[in-house]
């Protein structure tokens, strides 16, 4: 008798304590689910477990003991994707003693801590493009991040998601002339036209296809460039003018390369040509008139619908923030976009999985769906609407902001 | 005989044909029917499916069942939302610079500054504004007096509403001076123009006195100063910091001034201080501000309209040019409503407050009987991202369309004669 | 007659040239102590620490006073280790600013800063006053691969014994201020690429041209040397311990003010941690990082930065860090025996223990008090500082 209570005491404890432990689920309740890989949900539901979404529709069974965030009426959608966001880095963007520096990685910089996360998440934003600076012709390698983590690795999605070139004359800003300075410092040597930015472009790109043709890859500035040319590594090219993404396109053809469009201003003008080319385009900041331009006022021409257009001639456009301090919210830009003539259904990708291809982390983020992270944004209602509020940002599945009482004081 | 009387009879019909099809192109006309989808009249409910009465460009009924006379002219716009024009009851902008160097210049007036072809005026009609009143910048102490007009019209004369409006004062030390130094040469100042202005009573009453004729004119360079002592003009008070509150609030009651506060950002912090002075307050374009707690080096955001809100201040939202959205009135407007602002209230910010802080609420900000109609046409909400001011009337003239807009045209539209050029290499 | 005269002359000739250590001490010193804070066995009340040839002899609560002894009668003081500054930079006389930091270039791994150290400087002396007798003398953090600290005792009156060590590793930065804006790098992407450039380098070898900069940081590769690299936010910490790991460095950090937001990271990997001044200037928040650190069983030293910083006075940082959170026992130890260990010299130098060198610093109250004052310093049992007047 007693050997059998005994037995019966340890699988008890047995199943107790071995007993496989349930993962954490967490549910969210929306009155409207837009997906934007397919059609908004009424009434829907998102199981997510692990920080990832295993389940979302109609009528989905809510398992027990699952954490249930309720959205009530509220409209929920992906997590914002940034192409072009302000940087959260610490110390200078930009790597003055040389303007080829392709090893460069903006990754090294990454300050976890910086201010402007918190601010960006509250816009709805979950994953941001961080560009070396633009001060250099070619800048370095751009990283993919989540506003998460105590330390940069923990931030990462993808590193070296892109090489930066910047083919405008930014990189003739650093020049100084020479006056109780040293003639030896770096400053002087830097490209002064446009012609001599191009050409170290060209001998950039000529060296490094010299490297593939022979299969020798000692040099490491080298063994970036060669991976960018055998499409291993995307090229983004940061181009305002017409002029300078024609200029981007004759470089393109001359060395089979596979370019993205950072900024283009002036895009609308060669939508036919991107277009023709499957040349996608991340847009941003928005300037109004060439007075609110920056620094660069070499007569760029701007038109208010350069979204639209582009779009309707069949480009893939990307909205972004513009990577400045003080930049709007990517919503308010997507808001803007449609009001000047974007399609609203475009305009919602471009914020979300456009983007989220472009970078290379669709797999991952830019829609809900089955699989994906659990990056979602609750919003008080239409997010194309000005008077919406972000109510809560959920990363990872975990909830990261949360609208104080609709008061601030 | 006969040629003459038939050139005579000719030239009576072309004449009487001539005069009266001038009179029939004008296009001010005497009668107006504006028949709306919705009508927001800011005085009270919006309307529905309602008509404005208009005649000689004054409102003379509102409502649903309105009966529009055989001879006004109707202008449908059942698809449209009309709702007063947006007024702006501060800005610096349409000058070609915002501040003279001296700091003591009240005797100025942005009348002569103004610059009618400036896109500021253009961009401000297209948005839906109807009255700016345009005061000097925020550098000098006395910076000189305003002036209210419409965006519309070839010269400051033709765009008038009223010439002599406000006089602009500035707390914000100016050139090294520190606040101690700021706020003393204020007081000298009024103190030096109470002694003249007795000194000029005395001399008054003594020409009287001694039956003499009196006809020295106060100093013309005094004179608005005068003004404003005596209420005649109302002083619009920059506060740099939230420290330089309660010293105009001190200059308020200390010299018994009609007196509009015009705040920077961080004037946010004496909201319960205004709120007690009950004075009337023109916000800063920046509506968020961001404040980093020394103790935990973290920020915290402040929503500026919604603690004023909750303070009980009545205030007018301003406009600038450096940021998207913050360009148009209706968009700060729609940005406290996102935080929690009363709608109704937010747009009275855009309209009938700022119309009452300028002095123009007779005419402007709403649409009641007796008002001017000076009404905008919009494709929708006005606090809709989507909506478009598609007709601006002033006055019941039709002064701004959408469609006969070219510049706006230019800036949506695809570049219509673009030939991409064919690469040839 | 004339031999004897020229004899004594002699003796007295030859005994005037008898070396003299400075004081004058005799052999064997005996101190009689109220209370000895050992920073090995606890705490002794009324001991005594008997010297001997500069070394402690014996130290106890009975220990045995030898014949011929000079006795210090110390029974109303507080006696405790020599203090131990583990990252400064004083007595570099000329340009105080200029001399601890070679900025013309990035990378200056072969200087070494004992080259610069002048110990006759006022600040030398002064940090002497305040109970520090032994310093990591080190180059400052404006170079990514800066040049090589030195462990030196503050009294060099004996002059072939003061140099603890005189290559203690090579110094390392990965903080803003090692950017530059007329010197590369100028970025933190350019500054990670350039101190990993110069590690693949060391790996590398090259034939027999000699470098000496390869050779010293070959060592460090080798994780013979310990590089010490300063990194204050949690963002320069994990790069640190990105390089620590991907080279597998025998590292120590320096100035880790942030640490202890990543403190699991840095224990799991034995990091000691060389802790940044805490002030009375500093803001609460910062002041309480050094306790939650020691928590997360880091091991802590502390450092006065001088002259980088106002901290004349390293007891300072201990007192703060103790009214913030850390215990007091640990706040000794980081003064001391956790330095000594950090900086690889704690056969000589950190604890009152049998063998170790004598010296110690007598106070008129709880070390750990802001109201106690130093009255004597020792440095190999001699005297070298005594405080005059009341």
């Amino acid at each position: 008798m007693r050997i059998y209570i005994i037995l019966l005491t340890f699988l008890l404890l047995v199943a107790v304590f071995v007993a496989p432990v349930r993962a954490e689920v967490t549910v969210v309740k929306a009155g409207k689910i837009l997906t934007i890989s397919g059609e908004p949900i009424e009434d829907g539901v998102i199981l997510i477990e692990n920080g990832k979404i295993t389940e979302i529709g109609k009528g989905i069974e809510i398992p027990e003991g699952a954490t249930v965030i309720d959205a009530g009426k509220s409209v929920v959608m992906p997590g914002l994707v940034d192409a072009s966001a302000t940087a959260p880095v610490r110390g200078d963007l930009n790597e003055q003693s040389s303007e080829i520096t392709p090893t460069y990685r903006i990754s090294d910089a990454l300050d976890p801590q910086d201010k402007t996360l918190k601010r960006v998440v509250q816009t709805g934003v979950t994953t941001l493009f961080v560009s070396p600076g633009l001060q250099n012709v070619i800048g370095g390698l751009g990283v993919v991040v989540k506003p998460a983590g105590k330390i940069p690795q923990q931030m990462i999605v993808k590193d070296k998601a892109a090489l930066t070139i910047v083919m405008d004359l930014d990189s003739t800003e650093g020049n100084r002339i020479p006056w109780r300075e040293p003639p030896t410092n770096f400053y002087y040597r830097r490209p002064g036209t446009r012609m001599a930015i191009i050409w170290m472009l060209r001998k950039s790109f000529f060296d490094a296809q010299q490297q593939v043709d022979s299969e020798q890859t000692e040099d490491p500035n080298q063994a970036v460039l060669s991976a960018a040319l055998k499409d291993e590594i995307p090229i983004h090219v940061n181009a305002r003018r017409a002029i300078v993404i024609r200029a981007a396109l004759k470089v393109a053809d001359e060395y089979g390369l596979k370019l993205i469009l950072q900024e283009c201003t002036e895009g609308y003008k060669v939508a036919g040509q991107l277009a023709e080319r499957k040349i996608p385009v991340v847009l941003g900041p928005f300037y109004y008139y060439p007075g609110n331009m920056g620094q660069y006022q070499e007569g760029r021409k701007v038109n208010w619908n350069n979204a639209g257009i582009l779009a309707e001639a069949g480009v893939k456009v990307a909205l972004a923030s513009g990577g400045q301090p003080g930049s709007i919210d990517i919503l308010t830009v997507a808001t803007f976009a449609v009001r000047h003539g974007m399609n609203r259904d475009e305009a919602l990708k471009a914020i979300t999985i456009t983007p989220a291809e472009i970078l290379g982390v669709a797999d991952r983020v830019g829609s809900l769906e089955k699989g994906k992270d659990a990056d979602i944004v609750v919003l008080s209602g239409d997010p194309l609407n000005v008077t919406t509020r972000v109510e809560k940002v959920i990363l990872n599945g975990k909830i990261v902001y949360q609208q104080t009482s609709g008061e601030t004081s | 005989m006969k040629s003459r009387s038939h050139i005579t009879f000719v030239s009576i019909f072309l004449i009487a044909f001539v005069t009266s099809s001038i009179a029939y192109a004008a296009p001010v006309r005497k009668k107006l029917a504006v028949e709306a989808g919705r009508i927001i009249t800011i005085a009270g409910k919006d309307i529905k499916n309602g008509v404005i009465l208009i005649e000689d460009g004054t409102i003379k009924a509102v409502g649903t069942d309105v009966e529009i006379p055989w001879d006004a002219f109707v202008i449908e716009a059942k698809d449209k939302l009309v709702m007063p024009g947006f007024v702006l009851a501060h800005t610096s902008d349409g000058l070609d610079r915002e501040n003279e160097n001296l700091p003591e210049v009240p005797f100025i007036s942005t009348f002569d500054s103004i610059d009618p072809i400036s896109t500021f005026f253009e961009d401000s009609l297209r948005d839906g504004v109807v009255a700016m009143l345009v005061l000097p910048g925020n550098n000098t102490l006395l910076g000189g007096t305003g002036t209210i007009v419409k965006p519309y019209g070839r010269t400051v004369e033709a765009m008038l509403i009223k010439r002599y409006a406000g006089l602009k004062i500035s707390l914000q030390p100016s050139r090294n001076t520190s606040r101690m130094g700021h706020m003393q040469r204020f007081r000298r100042y009024v103190l030096d123009l109470k002694d003249y202005l007795e000194e000029y009573e005395q001399r008054k009453a003594d020409a009287e006195e001694e039956k003499k004729p009196f006809d020295e004119e106060i100093d013309v360079t005094k004179q608005s100063m005068v003004d404003l002592l005596n209420k005649k003009l109302t002083a619009f008070i920059y506060c740099d910091r939230a420290a330089d509150v309660p010293k105009a609030i001190e200059i308020q009651k200390t010299y018994e001034l009609n007196t509009v506060l015009v705040l920077s950002p961080d004037c946010y912090k004496a909201a319960d201080l205004i709120a007690k002075s009950k004075l009337p307050v023109i916000l800063d374009p920046e509506l968020i501000v961001w404040e980093t707690n020394e103790q935990t080096n973290e920020e915290e955001m402040k929503v500026v309209p919604m603690i004023f809100h909750k303070a009980g201040v009545k205030f007018a939202f301003q406009t600038d040019t450096s940021q998207y959205g913050r360009r148009y009135l209706w968009y700060q407007a729609a940005t406290a409503v996102k935080y929690g602002m009363k709608r109704e209230e937010a747009l009275k910010s855009i309209t009938l407050y700022p119309a009452q802080f300028i002095g123009v609420e007779n005419r402007l900000g709403s649409i009641e009987m007796g008002k001017e109609a000076t009404l905008i046409f919009l494709t929708g909400d006005p606090l809709d991202a989507q909506s478009w001011v598609d007709q601006v009337m002033i006055a019941g003239e039709i002064v701004y369309e959408r469609a006969k807009d070219e510049r706006l045209k230019k800036l949506l539209e695809p570049p219509v004669k673009m030939q991409e050029p064919k690469d040839t290499d | 007659m004339k031999k004897r005269r020229y004899l004594s002359f002699l003796v007295i000739l030859s005994s005037s040239f008898c070396p003299v250590s400075s004081g004058g001490e005799p052999q064997v010193l005996a101190i009689r102590a109220g209370k000895i804070w050992t920073s090995a066995d606890g705490v002794i009340t009324n001991g005594v620490i008997i010297i001997n040839n500069g070394k402690i002899q014996a130290v106890g609560e009975n220990a045995e006073v030898p014949e011929g002894a000079k006795v210090l009668d110390m029974s109303d003081k507080n006696v405790m280790p020599g203090m131990i500054d583990a990252h400064c930079h004083i007595g570099l006389s000329l340009d105080i600013l200029g001399e601890m930091d070679e900025t013309v270039a990035a990378v200056a791994a072969d200087m070494q800063i004992l080259d610069a150290f002048n110990p006759q400087a006022d600040d030398v002396k002064k940090a002497l006053r305040s109970g520090v007798t032994t310093i990591l003398l080190a180059p400052g953090y404006r170079n990514p691969v800066g040049g090589q600290p030195a462990v030196v005792k503050l009294d060099t009156s004996k002059a072939d014994d003061w140099v603890l060590k005189r290559t203690a590793g090579v110094e390392f930065s990965l903080m803003n201020q090692a950017l530059m804006f007329d010197r590369e790098p100028t970025s933190r992407a350019g500054l990670i690429e350039l101190v990993k450039e110069e590690l693949d380098q060391a790996k590398v070898e090259k034939g027999d041209v000699f470098n000496l900069r390869r050779e010293v940081l070959k060592r460090v590769v080798d994780a013979n040397l310990p590089a010490y690299i300063w990194a204050h936010t949690v963002d320069e910490i994990a790069s640190a311990m990105a390089i620590i790991d991907e080279y597998k460095l025998n590292a120590v950090l320096v100035a880790a003010g942030q640490g202890d937001e990543v403190a699991d990271m840095i224990a799991k990997r034995n990091l000691p941690v060389i802790y940044p001044p805490l002030l009375l200037s500093s803001k609460d928040k910062d002041l309480k990082r050094a306790g939650a650190m020691a928590n997360s069983s880091v091991k802590l030293a502390f450092a006065s930065l001088a002259p980088k910083t106002d901290l004349c006075d390293l007891r300072t940082s201990a007192i703060l860090a103790v009214k913030y959170g850390l215990d007091k026992e640990t706040a000794l130890k980081s003064l001391t025996i956790n330095a000594a260990e950090i900086l690889g010299v704690a056969d000589r130098i950190g604890s009152i223990s049998e063998g170790k060198d004598a010296d110690l610093v007598v106070l008129n109250g709880d070390p750990l008090q802001l109201t106690s004052s130093v009255e004597m310093v020792l440095i190999n049992g001699n005297i070298v500082y005594q405080r005059q007047g009341e």
